[in-house]
């Protein structure tokens, strides 16, 4: 997976979270790029009134990280994102890399309880569907196109190349919230043509798609 | 043929040694970073939580002290409140304006029942000019 990665002298969490908030202008089509901050290693990853839950305390990453960007934007719509930043080195420069990438998309509708895609089983057989309360995910499981957007956004798999890879938890879940729900997805960039992408644009459409289904 | 059997054979298990060594360079990597995990300290709270909480300590306790009719520490109070909540925007851009409108409310009225006319004012500009 050919990356989202800073080398030698770009490899500092500012120039990291300057190109994210890039990248997002940039997919989203904004006028400005949101605003992206550094948090550190052994901050909880969770600013004030965010939505995220607190980071894991074990991120099944081969790479330790470093510290982790967080983006809270208002435009297109209202979504947060926090990604994990590794650390390395890319032959003998001390390098930056992307990691998780959890987004948070606040829902009009309501759920009643805890949605989330289900593991599915070995490739090739009955793809995951969504597993919770059976009138919210009657709705959401009739959708063909929201479970493959959800399926092309939870990647089970990532690495350097085809000769490097590691397993990744998937996680794509909908919780009940007072005035709403929100839409949590763990996901990973990816490479595009000239770059890497951050998956920006899939996750609202698949929380656009999604607040359709639950209405 | 041989030879043909012999380039096949070699190069398969050079395919599989290389997945077999890069399969174990992650998992001992995986194993490595987790116990460096396992014995770091535990996640420490973001800053902006901690002016949050603080925040609204404040405004209660500055609201209990003006039902109390002890105007004077409440003004103290709202002050301090309204600093942090100050701080608060500006850690968190486009957050808790509604909250720092709120608290620059308070303190105002404050003012004004101190006979402080100008002060109280000059605060009340400040929340009219929170978008």
């Amino acid at each position: 997976m050919p990356a989202a990665i800073w080398a030698g002298r770009n490899a500092h969490p500012e120039k990291v979270a300057a190109d994210i908030a890039a990248a997002l202008g940039d997919e989203l089509g904004l006028g400005e790029p949101p605003l992206a901050v550094t948090l550190s290693a052994e901050s909880a990853g969770v600013p004030a009134g965010s939505l995220l839950p607190p980071r894991e305390r074990f991120s099944g990453m081969p790479a330790p990280t470093r510290c982790y960007v967080y983006v809270d934007a208002p435009t297109p719509r209202a979504f947060e994102l926090r990604a994990s930043v590794m650390g390395g080195r890319s032959g003998i420069r001390r390098s930056l890399g992307l990691g998780h990438l959890l987004y948070a998309v606040p829902l009009a509708p309501r759920v009643p309880s805890h949605i989330e895609l289900g593991l599915g089983a070995a490739p090739g057989s009955v793809p995951a569907r969504f597993d919770g309360d059976t009138a919210v995910t009657d709705r959401l499981n009739r959708d063909a196109r929201l479970l493959d957007l959800a399926h092309a956004l939870t990647p089970a798999t990532a690495g350097l190349d085809r000769q490097y890879t590691w397993q990744v938890a998937c996680r794509l879940t909908i919780d009940p919230r007072p005035d709403g729900s929100v839409l949590f997805v763990q996901t990973l960039h990816r490479p595009t043509s000239r770059a890497w992408s951050l998956g920006a644009h899939a996750v609202l459409d698949f929380a656009a798609r999604a607040e359709t289904a639950l209405v | 043929m041989d030879d043909l059997l012999y380039k096949l054979v070699s190069a398969v298990v050079t395919g599989v040694l290389i997945a077999l060594v890069g399969a174990m360079s992650m998992a001992a990597r995986r194993r490595r970073v987790a116990r460096e995990e396992a014995a770091a300290p535990a996640p420490v709270e973001d800053r902006s939580q901690i002016l949050l909480r603080q925040a609204r300590e404040l405004d209660d306790r500055r609201d209990e002290l003006a039902a109390q009719d002890r105007q004077a520490e409440a003004l103290a109070q709202a002050r301090e409140a309204a600093d942090l909540w100050r701080e608060l925007t500006r850690v968190r851009p486009g957050r808790f304006h509604a909250e720092r409108r709120a608290a620059l409310g308070r303190l105002s009225e404050l003012l004004a029942d101190m006979g402080q006319g100008d002060q109280a004012a000059r605060v009340r500009q400040e929340a009219a000019g929170l978008s």
